[in-house]
């Protein structure tokens, strides 16, 4: 683990800052200004994305997938590379050992390595991220974080289940007003518009009081009805 | 055992960011657990421009529900910029999750 800093390449004791031209963008806390998303790309001292680096682990270590990604020289020689293969390596043996002891086998084994690749995959590439405040502030929050709030309280009015929601930044690395697009499904009897309308009216409240979200628009868009008999409990086939 | 200045300041705004009300933790990094004890965590990192000052300061946190979401990342924001004596501009916050 000694080589595996995310910090400028140099030896351990030397200071950062003495190596000013090498991997700009490895440099710790670097935030292009203009791109909010970027920053969340782990790069390793040597320069290379975690994530490619992963990625390419992850298709060349699988039969029939020969055409993309093969780990190149550079990370075969990379000492950096090595260690981010090998971390990813040591995530898979433990998450593979009790399942392969328990099931006694590994039949299961590609569908959790999908798995954890899925949540490796979520935490390196986690989405937009959305500013929360006021215009001046530099605070943000995932989108995927806030869908969750405003998808639950559109499901705190009676008969709505939340389905996608989407919420966009304005754009253009601007900060300011979202907008969100919330897809939901209404119980039968329930008054589409009425029940709309207060969707509308608790995601907004939400994303305001909850969150610190301000919503320029909000979309709702009924999508389905749903049977009010169905309960997830009722375990009739 | 020294502790190098980059190592310091990025302990010293840890401290303060954890200390912010409605802060739950820092953002967990897969990337976190692999690594070993006592090694900084991914989710708070500072630049430092070539006169050693703080130039900039990167927290991912993960919130409590109880706060508004806002307020704790402000609160945070304005924790760290003095824990690393850098202007708030300085300061970036992202909330990852909430709890």
């Amino acid at each position: 683990m000694a080589m595996n800093h995310p910090e400028p390449v140099g030896p351990p004791d030397e200071h950062p800052d003495e190596h000013p031209d090498e991997n700009p963008g490895a440099r710790a806390g670097e935030r292009p200004g203009d791109h909010p998303g970027e920053e969340h790309a782990e790069l390793l001292a040597c320069g290379r994305d975690l994530a490619a680096v992963w990625e390419q682990t992850e298709y060349a270590g699988r039969p029939g997938h020969t055409g993309r990604a093969q780990a190149d020289a550079h990370t075969l020689g990379c000492a950096h590379c090595r260690e981010a293969v090998a971390d990813l390596e040591r995530l898979r043996t433990a998450a593979l050992a009790p399942t392969t002891a328990d099931a006694g086998g590994p039949p299961d084994a590609s569908a959790l390595v999908r798995r954890v690749m899925d949540v490796v995959r979520l935490e390196l590439r986690p989405g937009r991220t959305l500013p929360l405040g006021e215009a001046d502030e530099d605070i943000w929050m995932y989108e995927s974080v806030a869908a969750r709030t405003v998808r639950a309280a559109a499901e705190e009015v009676p008969g709505v289940r939340a389905g996608s929601c989407r919420i966009a930044p304005p754009g253009g690395g601007v900060r300011g007003p979202v907008t969100v697009r919330l897809e939901v499904t209404v119980e039968y009897g329930h008054d589409l518009r009425a029940t709309s309308e207060a969707v509308r009216r608790g995601a907004v409240s939400a994303a305001r009081d909850r969150l610190g979200l301000t919503v320029s628009a909000l979309d709702v868009t009924v999508t389905d009805l749903h049977d009010p008999a169905h309960r997830p409990q009722g375990a009739t086939p | 055992m020294t502790t190098s200045p980059a190592d310091a300041v990025c302990g010293a705004v840890t401290d303060a960011v954890l200390a912010v009300p409605g802060v739950a933790c820092l953002r967990p990094g897969l990337r976190g657990l692999l690594q070993a004890a006592g090694r900084r965590p991914g989710a708070v990192r500072v630049a430092h421009d070539a006169a050693g000052a703080v130039r900039a300061v990167h927290i991912e946190i993960v919130a409590r529900a109880q706060h508004r979401t806002a307020d704790v990342a402000r609160a945070v924001r304005t924790a760290a910029a003095e824990a690393a004596a850098a202007p708030p501009a300085a300061v970036t916050v992202t909330v990852t999750g909430i709890v």
